[in-house]
């Protein structure tokens, strides 16, 4: 996007919307009776959404205020669980300032304008967008691994049947969740109004008899067990402050793997034994620029997380037979996938003895 | 007879004052037409200006450390 392009306000009908005949300095301030450029930006708000929306919106913007996009604390609560102290002016707090904070996103990031991670710009001259763009908000920060496993841009593997089939976008399943719960919590999994497969696919679980693979599984692997392919996951991420003062980061390759390990979830609303898990970059030196064992208790969470991949398929090389998954040494997470100094971690989650075949 | 000469006379002098009225409005000095309050902002006046905006618009871009290596 050109950079005047990220302020033009194409669109005369926005000037004539609720938002529009509100004017412009309420929200953004600066001066709107000066012509030189830079006096008339004095006091320029270039994002007031940040705040200005409860004006209006108020039951909204609280809850987003809670929400993981509005306050990261899927981060703090990851590092947390590891024993890291996230309190202010914690060497964690600065981590979080320097190196997550470009993934808040305040309401204008996903109504109005691109994320800050994108290098912002209006999407749509401004207009006020119910529905976020795929484009330029989701993948727009989501497109390392959910956007490309979901569009089909990892070479030979296929796009999320959602998307080839229905040509869903993310809010086709993802909506209101994204708002919050009015509470703060631990991780996406953890939303009460968390988007399930259920949801639109009820009859998988009314009608269990037309398919035995559904009959025998339904309460004891993830959907993603029989119906994901190959995503990626990321090992070694370490951050640090560069020569000139500016935050970096290095990580790994990224690999392209398939593991099904035992549910660190495991709860009422995740009952399963087998889930899909993908490994994560953080490992415990990620920090160590920052000081010394700032993760004491880096081994009371596994490397390998519960996860959805967005890259379902109705047939997938596991559910072909039962004998495809059941003895499939290459399907599951063992000890022998394990990084020697993520052992510990990962104990709980790995597959100590595979499930038998059955001579189907 | 003298007060129907009177009244005609009256009448005409009537009718040819409103006809004065309408045809010479030189003699009636016109109410001043409200000036019409125009609203401006500088603010839309450059933001909706392509022209203006691909000359004055300046990249303020965040610097990336360099350093950065793998994917976020």
């Amino acid at each position: 996007m050109e950079v005047w392009e990220k302020v033009f306000v194409k669109d005369a009908k926005f000037l004539q919307s609720t938002h529009g005949k509100v004017g412009c300095v309420i929200c953004h301030g600066g001066d709107s009776q000066e012509e030189d450029k830079e006096l008339a930006h004095v006091g320029l708000v270039i994002d007031p959404s940040d705040g200005d929306c409860n004006t209006c919106h108020k039951d909204v913007a609280q809850t987003h205020d809670l929400s993981l996009h509005g306050t990261l604390s899927g981060f703090e609560s990851a590092l947390e669980a590891r024993g890291g102290d996230v309190s202010e002016g914690s060497p964690l707090d600065t981590v979080l300032e320097n190196h997550c904070q470009e993934c808040h996103t305040s309401c204008g990031q996903c109504h109005v304008s691109r994320p800050d991670e994108l290098e912002g710009g209006l999407v749509s001259g401004h207009k006020f967008r119910a529905t976020p763009s795929t484009q330029y908000n989701c993948v727009a920060c989501h497109g390392a691994r959910v956007g490309a496993e979901y569009l089909g841009e990892n070479e030979g593997i296929p796009a999320d049947v959602h998307w080839t089939q229905e040509t869903m976008l993310c809010t086709a399943c993802h909506s209101q969740e994204l708002h919050g719960s009015g509470e703060l919590i631990e991780s996406r999994y953890h939303n009460p109004d968390m988007v399930k497969c259920e949801d639109c696919h009820e009859d998988v679980w009314t009608n269990t008899a037309d398919n035995p693979q559904h009959e025998q599984h339904l309460s004891d692997l993830s959907c993603q067990v029989c119906h994901s392919v190959a995503y990626k996951n990321c090992y070694g991420c370490h951050v640090a402050i560069d020569e000139e003062g500016m935050p970096c980061r290095t990580s790994e390759p990224s690999v392209m793997q398939f593991e099904i390990g035992y549910n660190p979830l495991r709860s009422s609303e995740r009952p399963f034994k087998y889930v899909v898990l993908r490994h994560v970059p953080t490992c415990a030196g990620t920090c160590d620029y920052y000081g010394d064992a700032l993760f004491p208790n880096f081994n009371a969470v596994s490397t390998w997380k519960y996860a959805t991949p967005h890259n379902i398929q109705l047939s997938t090389p596991q559910n072909e037979s039962c004998d495809a998954c059941h003895g499939n040494l290459e399907l599951f997470l063992t000890e022998e996938d394990i990084r020697p100094e993520e052992k510990a971690a990962n104990k709980d989650v790995v597959v100590d003895e595979l499930p038998e075949t059955v001579g189907k | 007879m003298k007060r129907l000469v009177t009244a005609v006379t009256v009448i005409l002098v009537l009718v040819a004052l409103a006809a004065t009225g309408c045809t010479n409005k030189g003699l009636i000095s016109p109410a001043p037409e409200a000036e019409e309050e125009e609203i401006t902002s500088t603010c839309v006046t450059c933001h909706t200006d392509k022209d203006t905006l691909k000359e004055l618009a300046t990249t303020e871009v965040a610097a990336k450390s360099e350093a950065t290596t793998g994917e976020g």
